[in-house]
């Protein structure tokens, strides 16, 4: 019934030369929204790194459309997967509608600016994530969360059916934190798979799955209706945390 | 100014800000460098008159007409001095202004230039190993010292990645320390030979210092056939070029290989670059300043930003070699110097303005 997009068998990676190793043994469905979450360093953003393909395996695999990952050049990965860093650098003197137009290059393909389509879908999505007036800004002068919302344009407008996000609403205040997790969660088709890592474990009832990350493997993984509970939180971050259910049934993480 | 500043975010307006702008600034530039040539050939230290110049040209476009008044010497000054000096001039300023653009792309830093690899040093200690131990006789524009300034420019640049791969965690920083550290061993070995082996060090001087006093079609050719075709290479790579300003997670995530394009760019810019400050010595400034004009002026995209650059470095070149002629004419002064002092304070300025903003390295 259900498309295994991605296989991770066994599959091991590093971060760097930091001695720290993420262990990691799962499928990963089409059409699937997994919110990943974990205490710092529990291996988040190393996770996300390794399914973009850009640190390597040290051990395992990891299958994407019964297709090795390693065996896909960089130019065939980028085409399935799109990933948004944490904090990568952008040089401030690219304008904002430059560097999210980027977004829309493709290997091997006719220049990116060539093609008016391209500016369309970049107008676009600088519209509805509001930063539409900012177009011609450069990145230099940016707020933290307008530099955020920038990025996530950039990695939005790829329109990969794989797409990964290291913390996408951290620099934004409260509210629009949970519009930009909806917006990207219900943006185009229910096939495209998406992948974020948060610290706002209030979001997790907005996906239909929550995996937990705990010294670099997985802690707990399901649906976030079974598995965010008051002992499972609190043995994740090893502090008092309690998840109470409110009247409308919603839910709400408490830190003590 | 609201509504203005509205109607501006329409999806046509950017577009034309965006690419027709930017080609028909490219058109001007041409255009204005095309008039500082014709503006150069009047310009050097024998007096011909302006009608013999235009006879001369004209005879060369048209040969049949035979009631044109020129003496062969000016024929012969002109097409055979001051053309190829100019073409030389514009050539070797594309080629530093596109090399800078690229490298200030790959090392995500304003501030490079073509010689942060030791290019320049490499080749400055190659001519001058020619001149003092292979007793190769100097002058300006010998082709045999230029060899010697090519295989040295390429060697510096070589060693420099030799170095850079003894650390394995960040490639660009350590190309830079290697850079740095070829650029300070290569110099010092230049100095060394300079005081101890040649009695007299001035034309060696102005030989590092730059200058076209003596340029000829040879020169010309020689730059031509070697730095053209690297040229023509790094300016379809332009968007690739414009992405490899961007942090590595992106431009891998975009399908873009960043350690093969570097390398890439590296071997042509020095392949240009060596065979350039082979014929012309070390010009300074050039290629920091024109990329950062550019920018400044019409933006970062670098698949505009490399032919404006290049126009824009052709257009400062020329004009600092024509001031080189002629402000202590008859002597001719080193045109590094003119572009040295005329990018001096441009350099302060920059630095005043952009320290403090973030740069990855």
């Amino acid at each position: 019934m259900e498309n295994i997009i991605l296989k991770l068998n066994k599959t091991r990676a590093k971060f760097k030369d930091s001695g720290f190793h993420l262990e990691i043994n799962t499928n990963i469905n089409e059409g699937e929204t997994i919110l990943l979450i974990g205490p710092n360093g529990s291996g988040k953003s190393t996770f996300l790194k390794t399914i973009s393909g850009y640190i390597s395996l040290t051990q395992g695999e990891i299958i994407l459309k019964n297709k090795n990952i390693e065996s896909l050049s960089v130019a065939d990965l980028s085409k399935l997967i799109s990933y948004m860093p944490q904090a990568p650098y952008i040089p401030d003197y690219f304008d904002v509608f430059e560097f999210v137009l980027s977004g829309c290059y493709s290997p091997g393909k006719k220049s990116a600016d060539t093609i008016d389509e391209n500016f369309e879908i970049t107008h676009k999505m600088l519209n509805s994530l509001k930063m539409k007036h900012k177009w011609s800004s450069k990145i230099g002068t940016l707020s933290g969360g307008e530099k955020q919302l920038v990025l996530l344009a950039h990695s939005l407008v790829q329109n990969s059916s794989i797409q990964l996000f290291d913390e996408p609403s951290s620099s934004l205040d409260p509210y629009n934190q949970s519009e930009i997790i909806k917006f990207i969660l219900n943006k185009n088709n229910k096939k495209q798979t998406k992948i974020i890592s948060s610290h706002d474990l209030n979001l997790s009832w907005k996906f239909n799955r929550v995996i937990m990350l705990k010294n670099g493997s997985i802690f707990k993984d399901g649906n976030p209706e079974f598995i965010m509970t008051t002992k499972h939180l609190s043995d994740l971050f090893e502090k008092n945390i309690e998840v109470v259910k409110l009247k409308n049934n919603k839910n709400i993480v408490l830190y003590n | 100014m609201t509504t203005k500043a509205l109607k501006k975010t329409d999806l046509e307006f950017i577009i034309y800000n965006k690419t027709t702008k930017n080609k028909l600034s490219i058109v001007w530039l041409s255009v204005a460098l095309c008039f500082l040539f014709l503006l150069s050939l009047f310009i050097g230290s024998s007096q011909i008159s302006f009608n013999e110049i235009i006879n001369s040209i004209t005879a060369f476009i048209v040969p049949w007409d035979t009631n044109l008044t020129y003496s062969d010497s000016s024929y012969t000054i002109l097409f055979y001095l001051r053309i190829p000096r100019s073409l030389l001039v514009i050539l070797t300023g594309i080629i530093l202004s596109a090399s800078g653009t690229g490298f200030q792309a790959i090392f995500k830093n304003p501030l490079a230039d073509p010689y942060l690899l030791g290019v320049g040093t490499g080749a400055g200690l190659g001519a001058i190993l020619g001149l003092t131990i292979f007793n190769i006789n100097f002058i300006f524009a010998n082709l045999n010292a230029a060899v010697f300034a090519f295989v040295g420019g390429v060697f510096a640049v070589f060693s420099t990645f030799v170095l850079s791969n003894y650390s394995k965690t960040n490639n660009q920083l350590s190309l830079i320390l290697a850079g740095v550290a070829v650029t300070s061993l290569f110099g010092a070995l230049t100095t060394l030979l300079l005081i101890t082996q040649d009695p007299d060090i001035k034309p060696m001087l102005s030989w590092l210092l730059g200058g076209f006093s003596l340029s000829s079609w040879e020169n010309f050719n020689i730059v031509f056939i070697f730095g053209f075709p690297s040229l023509i290479i790094i300016f379809l790579m332009s968007e690739k070029i414009n992405l490899l300003n961007l942090d590595s997670e992106l431009i891998s995530n975009l399908g873009i290989n960043e350690g093969h394009s570097i390398k890439i760019l590296i071997m042509l810019s020095t392949l240009a670059t060596s065979v350039a400050v082979s014929q012309t010595g070390i010009i300074g400034f050039i290629g920091l300043v024109a990329p950062h004009i550019s920018r400044m002026k019409w933006g970062s995209n670098a698949k505009y930003l490399l032919p404006q650059s290049s126009l824009i470095g052709a257009i400062i070149l020329l004009s600092s070699d024509m001031i080189a002629k002629t402000i202590m004419s008859p002597i001719e002064i080193p045109v590094g110097l003119i572009t040295a002092f005329l990018g001096f304070p441009f350099f302060v300025s920059l630095l005043r303005k952009e320290s403090g903003k973030n740069w990855k390295i």
